[in-house]
């Protein structure tokens, strides 16, 4: 290398060397710190507020105290997180060893976004502590009357036992009418043409139609046709027949969406070995079709299991009816939110179970 | 009277043409491979001959009998003639001895025993009866070819289509994947190749046709077409293999 080239990688590199500051985000570290600060106030506020209003309320003082004591606690930490990251922050101005002082921005801004972070989801818990308590608590009382979620629970439940005889009837029903619909709509070639057809009104007819309205229709429809058999079929037979035409049409889609997610090529090796159509689609298609949208027919049966209230409207007394009767008898919504919980704690952990399979499924295709 | 007789072939993808009046004869027994460069028809050829595709014009024979044209039972004549694809198209939700026995199980209507019998005693002449139970992607490249080989073999093909079967593959594992093919030629099986490894076209086939354009540009035994080609086309892609260091 000549002089002069050597000369300029020096250059460079002197320059490399001016320009990689070291970072102390100072600016970082005192706005995360206000921010706390006014959080942790914030927090103080509303505990303090609370807590007066339920010991007007009867409650006993000291545990209410006790208990409000946790989320300022809570506050305080979260503010001497702040506090901790500007002092890492100032010890990274101070420091003469760069890439210890580098180390120490790193976890100052690192900690400063926690902080802060923490901060607006404390604040946004506050927001709905006042929710409930404003007005004299009239949120909390015509939602969250314990006495009456407690004595409505069992009636309550008991009536839920309609909504899972419709979904469990319903689901097995939709699996294999849709698979019937997904195939006829993928059938092939001239001939296939009505039935495609036929297939695509069915599921364009459906999936248009609120779900509520099929219900209605064939609820209250059906009996005034006079039609032997169907006219005297119980309401839950009923919404079971609109349930599974309604979810039967999406459910179709994914299906679709499956078999169409296999690649032509598995359709050439499989005609290769001089198997049928219908025994390609049943013995190479369909098998991996189905391993690809387990996630989304899951997703269907949860969004199943809640349409299940629907059948409410036909006079089906299910768990939503059920409690809308113990509400009007009691002239409040508490028993509704009994429902509400119920119908949250089954679906809450089948949507996690589908978010971990998703999760599977995408980490298996990244390592594969 | 030969085995196939392909009679002034035609086939265009819209306004493409592919092949434009390709007539090519294969003898039993034969080993025919089909070189040229990429888009030239060896693999739309290929898929003609067992109907994947259909020609627009002119004629196939299989035992003198036509082929193309409407009628043809084309599941009989896919136990005929085997295909093996480039890309394998193992099914992946089965294991390897189901891979090579649907097609005995659900289209000879053979018995499961006997069939899993004849796919053992295929996969151990392969060295892969350790594999059976395997499925493909535990599998390497060559060994998911090789087994795609046997699932084509299990249905006692006449005729044994190859369509670049190494080309993805590692070069490492090209060889285990000939080695079949050299054994399959030694033994009689009638093939048709469309490959780009012109050594081994040269060491295995009994006849080798330059494709250009959709048509047989060139045939002839591999020491005429590798050693001696006559036509300027032929001689100038086997130059450009040359160059590339392909032969």
């Amino acid at each position: 290398m000549n002089t002069s080239a050597v000369l300029a990688n020096v250059e460079r590199a002197n320059q490399w060397r001016a320009r990689s500051k070291v970072r102390a985000y100072g600016a970082l570290t005192w706005a995360a710190f206000s921010i706390t600060a006014i959080t942790f106030l914030a927090v103080a506020a509303t505990v303090i507020s609370i807590a007066q209003f339920m010991i007007q309320e009867g409650w006993s003082t000291g545990p209410v105290w006790i208990a409000g004591l946790v989320p300022v606690a809570l506050s305080f930490l979260v503010v001497a997180g702040a506090a901790k990251a500007a002092r890492f922050s100032s010890k990274a101005r101070s420091s003469a060893e760069v890439y210890e002082a580098r180390a120490l921005g790193a976890k100052a801004a690192e900690a400063s976004w926690k902080t802060i972070s923490y901060s607006v989801a404390f604040l946004i818990l506050c927001a709905l502590a006042w929710f409930m308590v404003v007005n004299d608590a009239a949120v909390s009382r015509t939602f969250f009357d314990m006495d009456l979620i407690v004595r409505s629970a069992v009636t309550v439940i008991k009536a839920f036992g309609t909504n899972v005889l419709i979904f469990a009837v319903s689901a097995v029903l939709i699996l294999v009418w849709a698979l019937v619909i997904a195939i006829a709509r993928t059938l092939p070639g001239e001939a296939g043409r009505p039935i495609r057809t036929i297939a695509i009104i069915y599921s364009d007819l459906f999936r248009g139609l609120p779900a509520i309205i099929t219900i209605y229709l064939i609820g209250f429809g059906l009996p005034l046709t006079n039609l032997p058999i169907l006219k005297d079929l119980s309401s839950n037979a009923y919404a079971i027949i609109a349930l599974t035409l309604t979810y039967g049409a999406y459910t179709s889609e994914v299906y679709r969406a499956g078999i169409e997610s296999v690649h032509p090529s598995q359709i050439a090796a499989a005609r290769s070995l001089g198997l049928s159509y219908f025994r390609t689609m049943r013995y190479v298609i369909v098998p991996q079709a189905v391993r690809g949208i387990i996630p989304p027919l899951m997703n269907n049966c949860i969004s199943l299991q809640k349409d299940t209230a629907l059948v409410a409207i036909i006079g089906t007394i299910d768990a939503f009816n059920q409690s809308k009767i113990i509400a009007s008898n009691n002239f409040n919504l508490s028993a509704v939110t009994t429902v509400a919980i119920i119908f949250i704690l089954i679906t809450i952990p089948q949507a996690r179970f589908v978010d971990k399979l998703i999760e599977r499924d995408r980490s298996k295709r990244r390592s594969g | 009277m030969a085995l196939v007789e392909i009679d002034k072939a035609y086939k265009h993808y819209g306004s493409v043409s592919v092949l434009n009046g390709l007539s090519l004869n294969i003898e039993e027994h034969q080993v025919v491979c089909l070189i040229g460069p990429s888009g030239c028809g060896k693999s739309t050829l290929l898929r003609c001959i067992n109907r994947l595709e259909t020609i627009q014009k002119g004629e196939i024979r299989l035992h003198g009998d036509r082929i193309t044209g409407p009628g043809v039972d084309l599941d009989v004549l896919r136990r005929e003639i085997g295909i093996v694809f480039q890309g394998y198209n193992l099914f992946p939700h089965m294991s390897v001895i189901e891979n090579i026995t649907l097609g005995p199980l659900k289209v000879l209507g053979m018995d499961r025993s006997e069939a899993r019998d004849k796919g053992m005693a295929l996969l151990s002449r392969i060295g892969l009866a350790h594999k059976a139970d395997e499925f493909p992607d535990r599998l390497s490249g060559g060994q998911q070819q090789r087994v795609a080989i046997v699932r084509a073999l299990m249905m006692d093909p006449a005729l044994l289509l190859l369509d670049e079967i190494t080309s993805a593959l590692d070069p490492e594992l090209v060889s285990e994947v000939l080695d079949i093919v050299r054994d399959l030629a030694a033994k009689g099986m009638t093939m048709v190749l469309a490959t780009h490894e012109m050594g081994f076209a040269r060491e295995v086939a009994d006849k080798v046709c330059f494709l250009q354009e959709g048509v047989v540009y060139e045939e002839g035994p591999p020491s005429q077409i590798f050693g001696n080609p006559q036509g300027e086309r032929t001689k100038a892609f086997l130059k450009r293999i040359i160059d590339a260091g392909r032969l």
